[in-house]
């Protein structure tokens, strides 16, 4: 499972278009829809502030 | 062996590069991040170039420093001047600026005996030079110019330009910024975006001979006799690198952090602490319908938001074809984001009547804490030698003076690059 790290993340949004599944929704900070997420972990390669991890 | 690595592959690092590289410089950039540019490169979205960090604008166009860096470099970037440079909605009334010598229709909006103040104030600025950076601007500008009108133009303008209130501008720092802006007359659109400024660098970059890594973290140095003696890196490639010089585009915090706190003396270690970033809301917005055809628009009756552009005016590569690309700038001025955004969305809605109709959000993106506007919001940056040797700093901790952020990296990264050419020969 992917996770966000509230207190690392600034809500920069980089992480919302590399999700192919578009599970990413950020308003202030990044929120994902774990129904949609497909557990791929790319979007953990584009967090600037390493704030997505596996949880 | 590397004559010089650089750490961080932003505009800064990608400029400072370049130019070393062009000088035949063994160059080597390493980068954390999949893609290069930091905060300066598309973020492509729903066939929208959407950005990383700045706004797709060059702030003083063709005439800055980023622009003059480039060329320079012999690099053919194409950058679109704003024409008109921007507009004032103010009071519901659009009012062109075409030429940024002549602010006559906004300062025809004053009272007589505060137009008869500002040329006071023109006047002393260009006798007596620029005010102290100990008062704030908006301490200065209230004790000049008594219309409240004043506060909320200057508010828009240095909003959207440095994510700043003008209650946290050194007010010699602003009027300096602003000289320099009727100096370069008006600020242009790359196009294709940021990143093609970062394409043609990296390109140069390559041809030249410097290598550059992705997916590369440094995560700690070896440090002999205050020189940096090695970088030790994650990556598929290389666990190590040795250079004669190393420049951080990190941020002058992370670079302490990285490099150890017991290196640096304990001034050096204040100066940095006392570095505080600008901070800002961006909302990108897609519609079919046109509504701001004439450059940047300052938006001095809004709550939060200084000003937005609708940049397919410019270049409508930036959207699908059939629609518009807005992009609406505003400083962050409390630590409640959500409530910031939603009064950024309702100065969109007071500045588009249709936007429920007309406009898609396509993405709200926020800059503060760790990856804000400005790591230096301006008037604080720091300068780019350190204690330790052979280790600068280039990037938006260290930017020149008066110069508004990315003209302030490339004016900062000048600046290091001929400190550097006198200790190379």
């Amino acid at each position: 499972m992917v996770i966000i790290n509230e207190s690392r993340c600034v809500g920069c949004a980089h992480c919302v278009p590399f999700c192919q599944m578009s599970a990413i929704t950020a308003l202030g900070f990044a929120k994902i829809d774990l129904d949609l997420c497909t557990n791929c972990k790319l979007c953990l390669n584009y967090c600037p502030k390493n704030a997505i991890a596996e949880g | 062996m590397y004559n010089v690595a650089i750490i961080g592959a932003g505009i800064g690092g990608l400029l400072a590069g370049a130019s070393l590289a062009k000088q035949g410089k063994k160059v080597i950039i390493i980068e954390k991040m999949p893609y290069l540019g930091g905060r300066f490169t598309n973020l492509p979205y729903k066939g929208f170039q959407l950005s990383t960090g700045a706004v797709h604008l060059i702030p003083h166009g063709n005439r800055g420093p980023l622009a003059q860096f480039l060329q320079r470099l012999g690099l053919s970037v194409k950058i679109e001047d704003c024409k008109p440079w921007c507009t004032f909605r103010i009071r519901g009334k659009d009012y062109l600026i075409n030429d940024v010598s002549d602010f006559n229709p906004i300062i025809n909006l004053f009272p007589l005996i505060d137009r008869l103040r500002m040329a006071k104030i023109l006047f002393e600025v260009k006798l007596l030079g620029l005010p102290s950076n100990e008062i704030t601007l908006e301490e200065w500008l209230k004790n000049q110019v008594k219309d409240e009108l004043a506060v909320k133009i200057a508010n828009a303008f240095y909003g959207f330009a440095l994510s700043l209130h003008i209650n946290s501008i050194p007010a010699g720092e602003g009027i300096l910024i602003l000289k320099r802006v009727n100096d370069c007359k008006g600020s242009g659109v790359p196009i294709g975006g940021c990143k093609s400024i970062i394409d043609s660098l990296v390109k140069f970059i390559e041809l030249q001979g410097g290598k550059i890594l992705t997916k590369a973290k440094v995560v700690g140095v070896d440090i002999d006799n205050e020189n940096i003696t090695k970088l030790h890196v994650e990556s598929d490639q290389i666990s190590e690198v040795s250079a004669n010089f190393v420049i951080s585009d990190i941020g002058a915090k992370e670079t302490v952090e990285l490099v150890g706190e017991k290196y640096f003396d304990k001034n050096y270690l204040q100066k940095v602490e006392s570095i505080s970033p600008s901070a800002g809301v961006k909302i990108n917005i897609a519609s079919k319908k046109s509504f701001f055809k004439n450059g940047i628009l300052f938006t001095p009756d809004c709550q939060r938001i200084g000003g937005l552009i609708e940049l397919t005016t410019i270049d409508p590569s930036l959207a699908p074809q059939g629609q518009n690309l807005i992009i609406s700038h505003q400083p962050l001025l409390s630590t409640d984001i959500k409530k910031e955004i939603e009064i950024g969305l309702e100065d969109l809605k007071s500045l588009i009547p249709s936007f429920d109709q007309d406009c898609e959000i396509l993405l709200i993106q926020s800059y503060h804490n760790g990856w804000p506007v400005n790591r230096a919001a301006s008037g604080l940056d720091i300068g780019s030698v350190t204690p330790l040797k052979n280790l600068f700093l280039v990037g938006d901790s260290v930017k020149e003076p008066g110069w508004i952020d990315t003209e302030g990296v490339a004016s900062g990264v000048e600046q290091i690059l001929e400190y550097l050419s006198k200790i190379f020969y």
